[in-house]
């Protein structure tokens, strides 16, 4: 189960594994966050922040090419000593864990309010987190198969939802350019939780052992990461075109009141917020596969287990039990600001000092 | 070890299943037949001498299923095809609750496709304690429609319509583009929240009112912070269409310029509204500049379409028009109500101008300058008279 | 390791038992002796029991008699054969003072069959078990005093079924000619359609007892070579007393026995057959049936008919999008049908759901068993009709489906709206091609009508993640099941539910790796360039090409 079939990833495959990481929870909140810190003008957040983070990436990919038959939990160790290294790892497999109880929970709540009003709890979470053990419990093959059929389908829809909702367009919703009483930067946890729509290029790091031509790598990450922007970017564009931003700051779950807006009179189906909310699920479903496929990975490789299957398994009950720590819309704001903290000081901070350990490294040996 | 690996786990996922099965039947599903369609939501005012503090009628139209189903031979053919029940509450909520105390099926508003205020309702409580309720109830939709009723909101819901199966959908199509009828105001529930939330502009409803013997619509209720504060008439509310772009066709009449006491008919279309922020004599002023073209349609007398009259027929056209969104212009600013969306222009193209504007008190006063500007697209079936 | 589970454990002295059987069966039993009267005893003993079992005694006319016998199996063999060309040829023959081999009487045997004999497959054969088995498979053997080796002859030729129309497959367009039971006149059938010195036919015998024949057949010079060796090993691999039908093999070479999804394919189309070796498949024929597996194959694939590629593109894409719409339909109608109902009516036109709610009205059953049991007499009323002979099958599926159907909703019990579902359903699953797939769409149905009847859309979408997972980790001999979608392979997209045209199909599909890509048609319709290029006299030409 746990092999690990060397080199069998395609470029195209690897850059969805990462568009599927990134795109999950975050996008559906991520306008009002836009809209609360710059106004009419939040798309521009989005884009700065996107290309900041494909800086950060492309920085990741430098640090995985310098050894391109390792994974970060090996050359952490080799570069940090053993000791740090293994601490690293541990704290980014428990921040790949930290997604999981905040993905379920956030799904469970949206499944709740709309697909099955009366539903317990147990039931949806805990057959969200079974498919996802499920899933994850597989090698990263199969992972990349599921994962490039369903981001592909969520993004589909998603694409196809917003430019729908077009018929609402009003441009002088995204105007004026930058307007002073409407910018709020000051909103310091507002402007950091927006970095967790972000998350996600990480894996280049864990899984470029697994790709045909590593060369491709670099391309492959700006390219997921690009279009990852793009979408955002596009999506707010489109919210805050709609809704205007003082709109879109109070509602909560901004694309799925986009989707309840457009009118298809032609179509069998009445409200696409459903089909929309469906298609998110599968988007969701893909972050919450690869944060747990990967982190169950990181440990198992700590402690040399034979198989990554048992920590998922194992995970499970732990995962099921922290989502329910999570008591409502606030509480998982305030672990997703952790976590976006943390996303913030990988991106920015330990991986820059990684790369530039081993490029010390580097330079060292050649200088024998 | 793979497929026997993977055959345990598809036995223990089956087993899981089985497991909820015995559990449970199904959380939340209902059959269809145990639901109660809400199809319209009216509210009133209740009546003078059973007023208590702070309560309204909430009254609901509920189709009959079985007499919807239109099936010939079935029994339960006879009455009318929907039913509606009231009562009377401080909060939607809680009205919903008596509602549903009342019924022994679930009421479900996933199909709420119209919600009807009257204008006391909206008077004395304003739309937003009213529609609060659906808008934190995920199953309803932003594109319920919404409209103020000049009168009592409950009688529009009992009324048989002249076509048609109940008066939910019958509305419903008088109150979408279906209708065609351009002296609506076309909104929804989230076109309406979206206006109410923007800057610079007041939100209208359009309005219902009933007449001899059907609804009419046409015109249009404008509102302050949810409150009413008057209506707009007809010709107003086409006026308020074609400066928020959204008009698509209309006729007007006009005299002949040339052969007075002769009435033409034109048909106007394309028409297309901007403004603009200017400065006349050191002061600033709004130009509203509408263009757009017409065809004659109809003539009273028997002359056709001739070449000499152009001039006159256009600026005759452009004189009708200008006149009737004066009308409206001034009626907004007699209503103290920036309907127009300036404010919303001056914001999100002059922002500097904005931030030294305090605009709810100088849009009464604000010079508006408007420029009608027709030509005559001529498509020609008959020339002669 | 993989087969442990299927062999019955047997106790250690059983199977010792069963190993010497098995060797003596494998060749390494008694030979022949030159003493003519023990061979036959010998042959008595072990065959000679049976009734159809004939032995005919005579005397060869060499320079002295010599006895000789011949041994055959009555009703497997063509008689005039044996009476014509080796009776007759045997007993009429006058040894002359010219035929100086026949004073050889070592190699007797060899040139009997070179001199005599007018038989054009003869092979000489030491192994009295070999020719026990030759004998039961129709060959006669021909046994010479003084000879240790028998000479056995070619003369199968036993009643079977003519070439017929395939049944299962029919088709508008395209060749009527299905497999039967001869696996020699398949195998022809195949030689026929390609003349291919490259394709190649490998038979061997399965079946400790049935002996039964199987052909593994494919283009050396297209298919994968590993892909070839993994059949053929997975096919000696397989342990079995007797190979009746091409299921057994089945059930002994796929990727999943566990999965409920077929990874071979499955047609008794000799056309079909044909196609899949020039893609670089791998088929194996079954003497006795005529159901050829083809391998590897793609979930898709089992959704193709043979006749798409035999009607123009335009139609093909169209047929295509039907039968992927029809699989849709066949696996979710009923649950996507009681999600609706039960948990998301909001979804469904407000007509539309208020129409099913009057219908509805005092119906005595919930929708999940009313799906559950109009489902399940639709499958009542198909099994009823493939059992009844002929046209009583047809009169049935009618009388059970129309009269019952239209009787239960006059009566009330069940809503018409329901039973407009479970029929299109129905024939949904008849549009598959594939038999098999049919099968695991029926039987995915139902979990699925429950998944949806307990968690509407939201178990749906779950279900169906799950599904997914399991299939996009089923490889059909190392080939991705789902693929060409994903892994995405753009360009064997041509043959999906776009169907390109034929001349546009340059390669082979890469999802089986073949050895030659190209197919050929790269430079297929240069002439059509010329022909743009060239003047054009539109009157004239049309008036001639009238």
């Amino acid at each position: 189960m746990n092999s690990q079939p060397a080199r069998s990833l395609s470029a195209r495959q690897v850059a969805l594994i990462i568009i599927g990481f990134t795109i999950g929870a975050g996008v559906l909140t991520l306008p009002s966050a836009a809209a609360e810190l710059m106004g009419a003008t939040g798309w521009l957040w989005v884009l700065v922040t996107g290309l900041l983070f494909t800086g950060a990436a492309w920085v990741a990919v430098k640090l995985a090419l310098e050894s391109p038959g390792e994974t970060l939990v090996e050359y952490s160790q080799q570069l940090l000593g053993k000791p740090l290294g293994i601490l690293y790892s541990l704290l980014l497999a428990a921040y790949f864990f930290s997604f999981l109880p905040v993905e379920t929970r956030v799904l469970q709540e949206l499944v709740n309010i709309s697909l099955l009003p009366i539903a317990p709890t147990w039931f949806v979470s805990g057959s969200f987190i079974f498919a996802m053990a499920y899933g994850a419990s597989r090698d990263i093959r199969q992972l990349a198969q599921v994962n490039e059929l369903l981001i592909e389908l969520a993004l589909l829809t998603g694409v196809f939802v917003t430019l729908l909702s077009w018929q609402h367009f009003e441009p002088m919703h995204l105007l004026p350019f930058l307007a002073k009483d409407q910018l709020h930067l000051e909103n310091f946890k507002v402007g950091v939780g927006t970095a967790f729509a972000y998350a996600g290029y990480q894996v280049i790091n864990l899984i470029l052992p697994n790709i045909k031509n590593p060369r491709e790598a670099t391309k492959a990450t700006l390219k997921a990461l690009l279009t990852v922007v793009v979408v955002y970017t596009f999506f707010t564009i489109t919210v805050i075109g709609v809704f205007g931003y003082k709109e879109t700051m109070a509602v909560a779950w901004s694309g799925l009141e986009l989707a309840k807006s457009v009118n298809l009179e032609a179509i069998f189906l009445e409200r696409l917020d459903l089909i929309l909310l469906i298609a998110w699920l599968s988007a969701i479903y893909t972050t919450g596969l690869l944060t747990y496929y990967f982190g169950a990975l990181i440990l198992s490789k700590i402690f040399h287990l034979p198989n990554h299957a048992l920590v998922v398994w194992a995970m499970a009950p732990v995962i099921y039990y922290l989502s329910t720590l999570l008591k409502n819309y606030f509480t998982w704001n305030e672990w997703g600001f952790y976590i976006s903290l943390f996303t913030l000081a990988v991106s920015f901070i330990f991986t820059p000092f990684l790369y530039l350990l081993s490029l010390l490294k580097k330079r060292g040996e050649r200088g024998r | 070890m793979a497929s026997s690996g993977g055959r345990n786990r598809l036995t223990t996922f089956f087993l899981l299943l089985s497991l909820l099965f015995t559990q449970t039947g199904c959380w939340g599903g209902r059959e269809l037949n145990a639901r109660a369609f809400v199809t319209a939501i009216a509210f009133d005012l209740t009546k003078e001498e059973e007023l208590q503090s702070e309560q309204y009628l909430i009254s609901i139209q509920l189709p009959v299923p079985e007499r919807m189903a239109g099936g010939e031979g079935q029994g339960g053919g006879e009455g009318k095809p929907f039913v509606v029940l009231g009562s009377t509450a401080q909060t939607v909520a809680s009205g919903i609750l008596q509602l549903q105390r009342q019924l022994d099926r679930k009421l479900f508003l996933g199909h709420t496709r119209l919600i009807l205020i009257s204008k006391e309702v909206a008077e004395t409580f304003g739309i937003n304690h009213v529609i609060d309720y659906f808008l934190r109830d995920f199953s309803v939709q932003r594109m319920a429609r919404l409209a103020v009723v000049d009168g009592k909101a409950r009688e529009i819901l009992e009324l048989q319509p002249p076509m048609g199966q109940t008066p939910s959908t019958y509305i419903l199509n008088m109150l979408s583009p279906q209708n065609g009828s351009i002296f609506t105001y076309l909104t929804d529930l989230g076109k309406f929240l979206v206006l109410q939330s923007d800057e610079g502009i007041f939100p209208v409803l359009p309005r219902l009112s009933k007449g001899k013997e059907t609804e009419l619509t046409g015109g249009a209720a404008v509102l302050r912070n949810g409150h009413f504060q008057g209506w707009l008439s007809d010709n107003e509310t086409r006026g308020l269409n074609i400066l928020h772009n959204e008009f698509v066709e209309s006729e007007y009449e006009v005299e002949c310029p040339l052969h007075p006491g002769d009435q033409i008919v034109v048909g106007v279309n394309a028409l297309h509204s901007a403004y603009r922020l200017e400065e006349a004599g050191g002061m600033p002023r709004i130009k509203v500049m509408v263009h757009g073209r017409f065809e004659t349609r109809e003539f009273t007398e028997p002359h056709g379409p001739e070449k000499h009259e152009e001039a006159d027929l256009e600026r005759a056209v452009s004189a009708a028009i200008r006149e009737e969104i004066q009308q409206t212009i001034k009626k907004a600013q007699e209503l103290r109500v920036d309907v127009l969306g300036i404010g919303r222009y001056l914001l999100a193209h002059h922002p500097r101008f904005w931030a030294q504007l305090d605009w709810d008190t100088e849009f009464p006063f604000f010079p508006i300058e408007l420029e009608v500007k027709m030509d005559w697209g001529l498509t020609i079936r008959r020339l002669g008279g | 390791m993989k087969k442990r589970f299927r062999q019955p454990r047997l106790p250690s002295e059983l199977k010792k038992e069963k190993e010497q059987k098995k060797k003596e069966q494998q060749g390494e039993g008694p030979f022949l002796t030159p003493e003519l009267e023990e061979n036959i005893n010998y042959l008595r003993e072990t065959i000679g029991h049976s009734n159809d079992v004939i032995f005919r005694e005579f005397y060869l006319k060499l320079d002295q008699p010599v006895r000789a016998v011949l041994i055959f199996v009555d009703g497997l063999v063509a008689k005039e054969v044996i009476n014509e060309y080796i009776l007759q040829a045997l007993t009429t023959f006058n040894a002359g003072e010219e035929d100086r081999w026949t004073r050889d009487r070592e190699e007797l045997a060899k040139n009997v069959k070179d001199h005599i004999l007018h038989i054009n497959e003869v092979s000489l054969e030491s192994d009295l078990q070999q020719v026990i088995t030759a004998i039961l498979s129709g060959e006669t053997a021909l046994l010479i005093d003084g000879s240790d080796q028998a000479l056995i002859c070619n003369t199968r030729g036993w009643e079977h079924r003519g070439i017929d129309e395939p049944m299962t497959e029919a088709s508008v367009r395209g060749p009527r000619v299905g497999f039967n039971e001869i696996l020699r006149s398949n195998t022809a059938q195949i030689r026929r359609t390609i003349r291919d010195p490259d394709l190649r036919i490998k038979t061997m015998k399965i079946g400790l007892r049935s002996q039964t024949d199987v052909a593994l057949i494919y283009i050396a010079s297209i298919a994968k070579p590993e892909i070839v060796a993994e059949v053929e090993k997975r096919l000696k691999a397989i342990k079995i007393d007797g190979l009746i039908e091409s299921a057994y093999i089945q059930e002994y070479i796929e990727d999943r026995p566990g999965s409920i999804f077929p990874t071979l394919q499955v047609t008794e189309r000799v056309d079909r057959v044909v196609a899949g070796l020039l893609e670089g498949r791998v088929a194996v024929l079954t003497d006795n049936t005529p159901f050829a597996l083809l391998m590897p194959v793609t979930f898709w694939q089992l959704y193709y008919a043979a006749e798409d590629y035999y009607h123009r593109w335009p139609l093909a894409i169209l047929l295509r999008f039907v039968r992927f719409v029809s699989f849709f339909f066949s696996l979710y109608l009923p649950g996507l049908f009681i999600a609706f109902a039960v948990h998301n009516p909001e979804l469904i036109p407000f007509n539309l759901a208020i129409k099913i709610a009057g219908t509805r009205e005092g119906i005595p059953f919930p929708v999940f068993l009313e799906g559950l049991i109009m489902e399940l007499a639709i499958e009542i009323i198909r099994e009823a009709s493939v059992r009844l002979p002929g046209p009583f099958g047809q009169t049935i599926g009618i009388v059970g489906g129309f009269i019952l159907g239209d009787a239960a909703v006059r009566a009330g019990l069940i809503s018409p709206i329901m039973t407009i579902v479970v029929a299109l359903t129905a024939i949904s699953s008849f549009a598959a091609p594939s038999f098999g797939v049919a099968i695991t769409m029926r039987l995915l149905r139902f979990p699925l009508m429950l998944v949806a009847q307990i968690s509407g859309l939201y178990g749906l979408s779950i279900a169906t993640i799950i599904l997914l997972i399991h299939m996009a980790g089923i490889r059909s001999f190392g080939v991705p099941y789902l693929s060409p979608v994903v892994p995405l392979n753009l360009s064997d997209l041509k043959d999906f539910m776009f169907v390109a045209p034929r001349w546009a199909m340059i390669n082979r599909p890469l999802a089986y790796e073949p050895l030659d890509l190209d197919r050929g048609g790269t430079k297929a319709r240069t002439w059509w360039e010329a022909l743009l290029k060239a003047p054009q006299r539109p009157g004239k030409g049309r008036k001639n090409n009238e």
